[in-house]
């Protein structure tokens, strides 16, 4: 509050229809600037295609793939991937072209990882568009080795894409913010819809939008901006509904829609604070914060970053269900925020004369540093983890290939839980059941089917092969007991075994009534 | 398929004394004296698997491309009358669990001197009969209607006897029904020689599966006459007093190591007890235990060289339009379902050669090379008719049950592609005209001015 009080206090907007002062710092992007922008960009797309087929997909990989491949009718998947599920329809229906055919999975991730290079130089623009090209260099840098970002965009998940079109929907907004052409508003809104037909959490940016267009004392008419943002915006992502409505497919909206709103929370309250600072970089969190308590001179810019970062952390944290990735909106305001800080640093008093040759690159080295150390653990991992949305399944691709080329078409899986069955599913091509999977419809994904009965099933000789996992063991024990009960008791001989560092990650056993 | 009858029995024939030749089959059991690679022969596992008590109208009358149920079927009420009272009806699963009586007095009542006309009449009261004039259809049995599908479907296999499910399940042994006229076997046990006889003195493996088998009968716990009718061999004191036959009897379990171990006999005989199928048993359920079998199969690697028959006993006291023919001056039984799953079966085929219970054994000496049993299984017509072996093998493939088989149908993709499309391509035009217009706006001019970098 203290820093809108400031805001307002600082900035008196200038009578309607008389032209902005200019901004000093505006100007053509020079050679320089180019340059060590495609340095970044290099160097972003290099750590997110280093090592990127060591992991096969995850389960929400494998699920918008699936869903792409189903959408372009790839007879592999479409009697096994419904098109509708949780989410709309618009990275699929870009990328479907791409899964046409086979069982594709690198592609993907290359378009996703080219599109969080896109995501950096649109950084570079909101930093170019707010304090100039070195804040903008700097902040597509930080981006670019931040392991939070490189994770993500690492795999074929919609975060990643719907960040860019959030990213350049900001930029957009600053240049209307600046310029006061409602053209750019419009764009803005309309790429933030874009953004939302991407992933549907994005609409909380909207948030950040509106909210500033009342508070914040630089935009004039503040109404008819706020009507053109909720206008475009809706108009765009009505597109969400109405194509499961005129596919024939509202039921499915609803049961999703029900779904959604009565999930219980699955992490604590913690969770955000706990996992994913690190993940940004405690360094670069810290200098952006210190930036802004230190700088008081402090503008609609500042205003802007700030909300683009807590509108969605206290949405985000206020709803129940979280999701790793869900606050990756917050990276690209606090990467800017952070280089705002390394280029305006200044030392006290006499110290002064060391800013720029001691001070500034200390603090840029110290937090470049922490994030290629997180980063290097991204692309060289020591061990697996078990958080949903923080890479692939150890063995997952390398089980569900085997069941594809051993086990008869028509076979029936039965898992320890649905991530895994979704992986099994893409890469095997064999139906799969999640055992964990909940038998009340109100406390299940719609897309997934329980196993009303699991030892009936075994007996009525539905699933021949029962698989355990590490990952699924790890997240759901109970359900992983429940299918070592069945394993003992229907004389389950494993069959398959993949292994990481000499331990059994995946194994696949056989049963016989 | 007449004309090729000579050439797929001398297929078979050939590979059956390449078979003998070659000596051991893998699994078979047999000591290995072959001096000379040979071609493996196509088929070197017979598998029976004989479920109870259905007609071939009963569960595949109303099915296109075969002999099924006549559109002017009807039957009287009463046993004398010429009226139409029931016709043909879709049964329910659960109507289908009605109690028929199927003795050879019900069956002869039934045919009623070749006018088959006393289905309804023959049962004991009119509700049970009007019950025999039900049927089942691809929609209650997917998993029957699926192989039918993909293999050969028989739409002439006769019950070689009208007496009930004993004297049938001995002729798929004997070739005989050894005068059996019930399902009781004679007080002495039965003593006619078997294709298990045959097969032993070839060196062939051979084992009879039994669901729920619980081991051999003793003085306290004598077998059963249930597990008599379904397994004759119970009844055999020849198999049943010499341990190492009586120990080729098994539990349906041993069915399953066996494939995995790859360890499957020559011959197998399956039989399911508790889901054999016959009234009042549910059919879904042997439906799903027979799923199980051919699943196991197809997921083996005994697949590529297996022949699996599965039939039935006997009709069970459903009706069947069709005239059972006499073979031998005697008339046999009423039609069963014969299906016959391999990789070499006619892949979506109806075979009507006149077969009947007594083909079974048939086709296993066809198969081994093995001198017939009696003038029954001599005089049968082969089975192997439905076999080419020199077609391109069938790849084995489940049916999917639960929920892989529901068939979601696909949403309109174009729709989906359209109104995403307009909104991507609106978007673009929307930014494409911030940049247009920002090109004319004065304030665009000064992205062009040299500047300062940091506006502090």
């Amino acid at each position: 509050m203290t820093l809108l009080s400031d805001e307002r206090a600082e900035v008196s907007a200038p009578p309607i229809d008389e032209p902005r002062p200019l901004d000093p710092w505006r100007g053509r992007v020079t050679v320089p600037t180019t340059v060590w922008l495609s340095l970044t960009l290099v160097v972003g797309l290099v750590v997110r295609l280093v090592n990127l087929n060591v992991l096969g997909f995850n389960s929400d990989e494998a699920v918008y793939a699936g869903q792409s491949a189903s959408l372009a009718g790839n007879p592999l998947f479409v009697n096994q991937f419904p098109i509708f599920r949780a989410h709309p329809l618009l990275l699929p229906t870009l990328m479907s072209p791409l899964f046409s055919s086979g069982t594709p999975d690198l592609r993907g991730r290359y378009v996703v990882a080219l599109l969080g290079v896109g995501t950096l130089f649109a950084v570079f623009l909101v930093g170019r568009e707010l304090y100039g090209s070195k804040t903008g260099l700097i902040g597509a840098l930080l981006l670019a080795i931040m392991p939070y970002h490189v994770i993500v965009t690492r795999q074929l998940l919609l975060d990643g894409p719907a960040l860019l079109c959030i990213t350049f929907a900001f930029w957009m907004f600053a240049r209307f913010v600046r310029t006061e052409r409602l053209e750019w508003l419009a764009a803005s809104a309309a790429t933030l819809g874009l953004a939302v037909l991407t992933k549907e959490t994005a609409v909380v940016l909207a948030g950040t939008m509106v909210i500033f267009l009342l508070v914040s004392a630089e935009v004039r008419r503040p109404g008819r901006a706020l009507a053109l943002t909720v206008g475009v915006l809706v108009a765009v992502s009505l597109v969400f509904p109405l194509a499961i409505s005129l596919a024939g497919r509202s039921s499915t909206g609803q049961n999703y829609l029900t779904w959604q709103l009565t999930r219980s929370s699955n992490h604590a309250e913690t969770f955000y604070l706990t996992a994913i600072p690190a993940a940004i970089g405690f360094a670069l969190i810290a200098v952006a914060a210190l930036g802004l308590v230190f700088r008081v001179n402090r503008t609609w810019r500042e205003l802007l970053l700030v909300l683009w970062v807590l509108v969605p952390f206290v949405i985000f944290e206020i709803y129940p269900l979280k999701g790793y990735q869900y606050l990756l909106p917050l990276a690209p305001p606090l990467a800017v925020l952070a280089a705002r800080a390394m280029t305006t640093l200044h030392l006290p008093g006499r110290w002064d004369r060391f800013t720029s040759s001691i001070a500034r690159p200390a603090v840029a080295a110290v937090v470049v540093a922490s994030l290629l150390t997180g980063t290097w653990s991204v692309l060289f991992p020591s061990g697996a983890t078990a958080l949903a949305g923080q890479g692939g399944v150890a063995g997952g691709r390398e089980a569900g290939k085997w069941i594809g080329a051993n086990l008869v078409p028509g076979t029936e899986l039965m898992t320890i839980g649905p991530s895994v069955a979704n992986i099994l599913e893409y890469y095997g091509h064999r139906s799969a059941q999640g055992l964990s999977v909940s038998t009340d419809p109100l406390h299940r994904n719609p897309a997934y089917t329980p196993i009303y009965n699991p030892d009936l099933s075994v007996r009525d000789g539905q699933f021949s092969y029962l698989v355990w996992d590490a990952y699924s063991a790890f997240r759901s024990p109970s359900s992983a007991h429940r299918l070592q009960v069945l394993v003992t008791r229907y004389h389950g001989i494993p069959i398959h075994t993949e292994r990481s560092n000499g331990q059994p990650i995946i194994v696949i056993y056989e049963v016989h009534p | 398929m007449r004309r090729r009858l000579p050439l797929v029995l001398g297929t078979l024939g050939a590979a059956a004394v390449v078979a003998t030749a070659a000596g051991p089959m893998p699994g078979a059991g047999a000591a290995s004296h072959a001096s000379a690679p040979t071609p493996a022969p196509a088929i070197q596992h017979v598998i029976v698997v004989m479920q109870s008590g259905h007609s071939f109208d009963n569960y595949f009358g109303t099915r296109r491309g075969v002999d099924g149920i006549p559109a002017n079927a009807c039957q009287p009420l009463a046993p004398k009358s010429t009226t139409c009272d029931v016709k043909p009806y879709h049964l329910s699963l659960d109507q289908a669990r009605a109690g028929l009586a199927d003795s050879l007095t019900v069956t002869r009542k039934a045919i009623n001197g070749g006018k088959m006309n006393g289905f309804v009449s023959a049962q004991s009261n009119a509700a049970i009969g009007t019950v025999a004039m039900g049927y089942l259809n691809s929609s209650d049995l997917p998993y029957y209607a699926s192989l039918a599908s993909r293999f050969t479907l028989f739409d002439h296999f006769y019950a070689a006897s009208q007496a009930g499910a004993l004297p049938n399940r001995l002729v798929s042994v004997a070739a005989t029904d050894g005068g059996l006229t019930s399902n009781q076997a004679p007080a002495g046990g039965i003593s006619t020689p078997t294709i298990f006889d045959r097969l032993d003195a070839a060196g062939l493996g051979w084992k009879y599966y039994v669901q729920g088998y619980k081991g051999p009968a003793t003085p306290t716990q004598p077998a059963s006459v249930g597990d008599q009718v379904r397994t004759p061999l119970l009844a055999m004191p020849s198999v049943t007093g010499t341990p190492d036959r009586a120990g080729k009897i098994v539990d349906t379990s041993q069915y399953y190591v066996d494939l995995a171990k790859g360890q499957l006999p020559a011959v197998s005989y399956v039989t399911g007890s508790v889901n054999s199928e016959r009234s009042p048993q549910n059919p879904a359920l042997g439906e799903a235990f027979v799923r199980t079998l051919v699943n196991a199969l197809m997921q083996s690697s005994a697949w590529r060289h297996t022949a699996l028959l599965l039939t039935y006993d006997d009709s069970g006291g459903w009706y069947d339009h069709s005239l059972p023919p006499t073979i031998g001056g005697t008339q046999v039984g009423l039609r069963v379902p014969a299906i016959l799953v391999s990789p070499y079966a006619r892949a979506g085929y109806v075979d009507s050669t006149q077969l009947d219970t007594a083909s079974i054994p048939a086709m296993i000496e066809s198969v081994f090379h093995l001198p017939p049993l009696t003038a029954q299984d001599a005089g049968s017509k082969s089975i192997l008719t439905a076999v080419d072996t020199h077609q391109q093998p069938i790849a084995p493939a489940i049916s999917p049950s639960g929920a892989a088989a529901v068939v979601v149908p696909r949403p309109a993709v174009a729709t989906i592609y359209l109104l995403y499309g307009l909104a991507f391509v609106g978007a673009c035009l929307l930014i494409a005209l911030a940049f247009v217009r920002s090109r004319r706006d004065p304030l665009a001019a000064a992205e062009t001015l040299p500047s300062p970098e940091a506006p502090e």
